[in-house]
């Protein structure tokens, strides 16, 4: 006996790499058919929320361009790289500018890691919204996920919060000024209730201020509250969320696509050929309780090909092209670090981060009108979107439905001009203050380039309504209106407002002090 | 189509093998590359040819090449002006080029690097370790290094000017001058003492290089 089992103690010695490693990986191999490839994918935890085989145009790369993953990706880069950084990082004011240098200086690849975190984040808020936008322009938004798309607007709103209160945890005079300008955003309904007189009763701007903030001041408070916010509560929502925002993708059948021809056949492998038999009548169990499409009942053959390895390996090509794209910009071009923060030396001019630089514009027009009204209206619009556009249509497909691409040019063109149109004005000819030294601040309130913009912008979406009687164009000439807006101002708050906020071509000609 | 997912697979070996690439390079770069190795492998050199006798030979195996630093809990500062300065305070230093050099004078004598740092007297950027940012002319920083000659001005952080050898503090011995002879008390308070006409001058020194207005202080518009 004795003999026996030490014979078999050795052989299990022996075997163990392969014992270790096949309770790892549940299938133990290469998949090597449509059987155990569906096993691969479903038999893994983190593979399972996919479906086992998905549509080919959901492989095709201009489709998405792969901008959620993208998103998703360089989510998961601030996450190692910020967990890396808060081993590191004090959130005092007395200790973290220094903390902050001693990453860039001592610590080792400190600045490369920093510069990672960085320049991911900044990605992330691009991708985002251009994620945002191919959901709008492939119609991706309509039934049944008019919820995934409330979802993509939660997420939206997050990583923008992520991103800003990232911002102030350097604190260096970049940092802290930021944040003063971004806290005077949150002032802003203060305005309003000045022009009405009514602030020593009601204050919602100051509220949310001292919300923000913990104090009427850019100090340790607000430093800690970002801090706590960035690290943890912001992340913790964005990874539930996001869990959502998948699981819903799955549930609700995948990529938006347009229904398949009855009866159609695969389209790859070189050759036309079914690969679903048509499936039985009925399905029995669980099942058949769920919502939605699936399972696929009375359908014929369908363009679908196996998750694994095909949907893996794009899956796997934008996150390293996400990470790669990330490590080069890290490379060649350091995150900035200022000057400790100093509130007795204001940096002028004084710029929120660059996805806020549209609203400090709408903000120098008017606080209320800019820093609450319009984000509001912009937020309420865009979650409205698949609510009142609901005819079926379009779907997976870029501008798919007919005139969307004519109506989106023409929006571009007439948004451009009123745009530029507007700033140009206003740049030279002042506004109602330089003309009516007198007038009542509520009078600016309500009348400013900013609610121009909203006005003239809906008053075109209307136009388009009528004209080519069809909501879904409606809303793309308004969501086309809301980007060029966005970008322009943007740009041009980034690029031509200089010191005391007064145009200038380019930073260069600004003065020097 | 032969392969839905071809395009991708040549995507992923590209964008993996720029990974690689820009990691290592990376790593190679803030680690082996740094500016300071390079410089106390060249002082180690020097060190070697210095190590005539017992203590020249003793400090030479004595020698780490790793990132030195002074840190002075009293002052707040962190200097590691040392990485690279690692021969301030070696005479046998006084003919080698900087930044290998002794420091001149007898003033670390008093004021030995490990109790004062460097920052205190010299300013400048004590936390970085690449020459240009040490300078910090041109760098975020508010107190650059002060040229040579300056370095004076910073005795009085803690010594009473009217109490050092003249002849050590040439320039705050003009200034002092100036400032009795030009009667600037007379609208200006400093240490308590002068008039209220113009603002008091007690914290001019920690002022930073924003702050510091030389428009005032130039013909024309000297008062």
């Amino acid at each position: 006996m004795a003999e026996t089992a030490t014979k078999e103690f050795l052989h299990n010695l022996h075997e163990l790499p392969q014992t270790v490693k096949d309770s790892c990986f549940r299938l133990g191999k290469e998949p090597e058919s449509e059987r155990e490839e569906s096993q691969a994918t479903f038999h893994n935890l983190f593979l399972h929320i996919h479906s086992v085989r998905v549509h080919v145009r959901t492989l095709k790369p201009t489709l998405t361009f792969g901008l959620g993953l993208a998103a998703t990706a360089s989510f998961l880069i601030t996450l190692i790289t910020g967990v890396l950084l808060m081993v590191y990082y004090k959130p005092s004011t007395d200790l973290a500018y220094q903390s902050i240098k001693d990453i860039h200086f001592t610590v080792s690849t400190g600045r490369f890691i920093r510069n990672i975190h960085r320049w991911a984040s900044q990605l992330m808020v691009l991708v985002v919204l251009l994620h945002m936008a191919r959901v709008f322009f492939t119609a991706s938004y309509k039934k049944p996920r008019e919820f995934n798309w409330l979802v993509g607007l939660g997420l939206l709103v997050i990583t923008l919060a992520l991103s800003f209160t990232g911002y102030l945890l350097p604190w260096d005079q970049l940092a802290y000024w930021a944040i003063t300008i971004g806290s005077n955003i949150a002032n802003s309904p203060r305005e309003l209730t000045d022009a009405i007189g009514i602030t020593k009763f009601v204050d919602p701007g100051g509220f949310q201020k001292r919300l923000l903030l913990g104090a009427n001041y850019v100090g340790q408070d607000a430093l800690i509250r970002f801090y706590v916010l960035h690290v943890f509560v912001l992340p913790l929502a964005l990874v539930t969320l996001l869990g959502v925002h998948f699981w819903r993708i799955r549930k609700d059948g995948g990529l938006a696509k347009p229904e398949d021809p009855p009866g159609g056949l695969a389209e790859w492998g070189g050759e036309r050929r079914p690969v679903f038999q048509p499936l039985a009548t009925k399905t029995y169990g669980l099942m058949a309780l769920v919502k939605g499409k699936r399972p696929p009942v009375n359908r014929g053959p369908e363009n679908t090909v196996m998750s694994w390895p095909h949907l893996f390996w794009a899956e796997l090509s934008v996150f390293m092209v996400t990470v790669a794209v990330t490590l080069i910009l890290a490379f060649y071009s350091d995150a900035p670090l200022k000057e400790l923060a100093n509130a007795a030396i204001p940096e002028n001019p004084a710029k929120a981060p660059w996805y806020f630089l549209g609203l400090q514009e709408l903000v120098s027009y008017s606080a209320f009108m800019g820093g609450m009204l319009i984000p509001m209206i912009v937020l309420v619009g865009l979650a409205l979107i698949p609510f009142l556009d609901r005819r079926p249509g379009g779907e997976g497909t870029w501008f798919g439905t007919s005139h969307e691409r004519s109506v989106f040019w023409q929006s571009l063109f007439f948004a451009c001009a009123v745009t530029v149109g507007m700033l140009a004005f206003t740049v030279n000819y002042g506004w109602l203050r330089n003309w009516f030294p007198n007038i009542q601040q509520l009078w600016i309130i309500v009348i400013n380039p900013g609610s121009l913009f909203v006005l003239i912008f809906a008053a075109w979406s209307l136009f388009i309504l009528k004209r080519k009687n069809s909501v879904r164009l409606a809303a793309v000439s308004l969501f086309t209106c809301f980007l060029v807006g966005f970008t322009l101002l943007t740009y041009f708050a980034t690029v031509h407002r200089g010191p005391n906020w007064h145009f200038y071509w380019w930073p260069s000609q600004w003065p020097a002090h | 189509m032969k392969d839905p997912s071809r395009i991708y697979r040549w995507l992923l070996l590209v964008a993996s093998v720029v990974t690689v690439v820009y990691l290592v390079g990376a790593a190679v770069r803030e680690n082996y590359l740094a500016q300071w190795r390079t410089v106390q492998q060249e002082y180690r050199n020097i060190l070697r040819e210095k190590a005539t006798d017992d203590r020249g030979r003793e400090l030479l195996a004595k020698f780490r090449v790793e990132m030195k630093q002074a840190s002075i809990p009293a002052l707040g500062t962190v200097d590691r002006c040392v990485t690279c300065h690692n021969g301030v305070d070696d005479p046998r230093m006084a003919d080698v080029e900087q930044p290998h050099r002794t420091h001149p004078g007898h003033i670390l004598d008093k004021h030995p690097v490990d109790r004062f740092g460097c920052t205190v007297c010299h300013h400048g950027q004590g936390a970085a370790l690449m020459f240009r940012e040490a300078k910090a002319d041109d760098v975020f920083w508010d107190y650059p290094l002060f040229p040579p000659e300056m370095t004076e001005s910073t005795c009085v952080t803690c010594h009473d000017a009217e109490k050092l050898p003249p002849d050590q503090i040439p320039l705050l011995t003009v200034g002092m001058r100036l400032y009795r002879e030009k009667s600037c008390g007379s609208c200006h308070k400093l240490g308590g003492r002068g008039g209220a006409l113009g603002p008091a001058l007690d914290n001019e020194g920690a002022k930073t290089k924003h702050q510091l207005i030389m428009t005032n202080l130039r013909p024309p518009h000297t008062t």
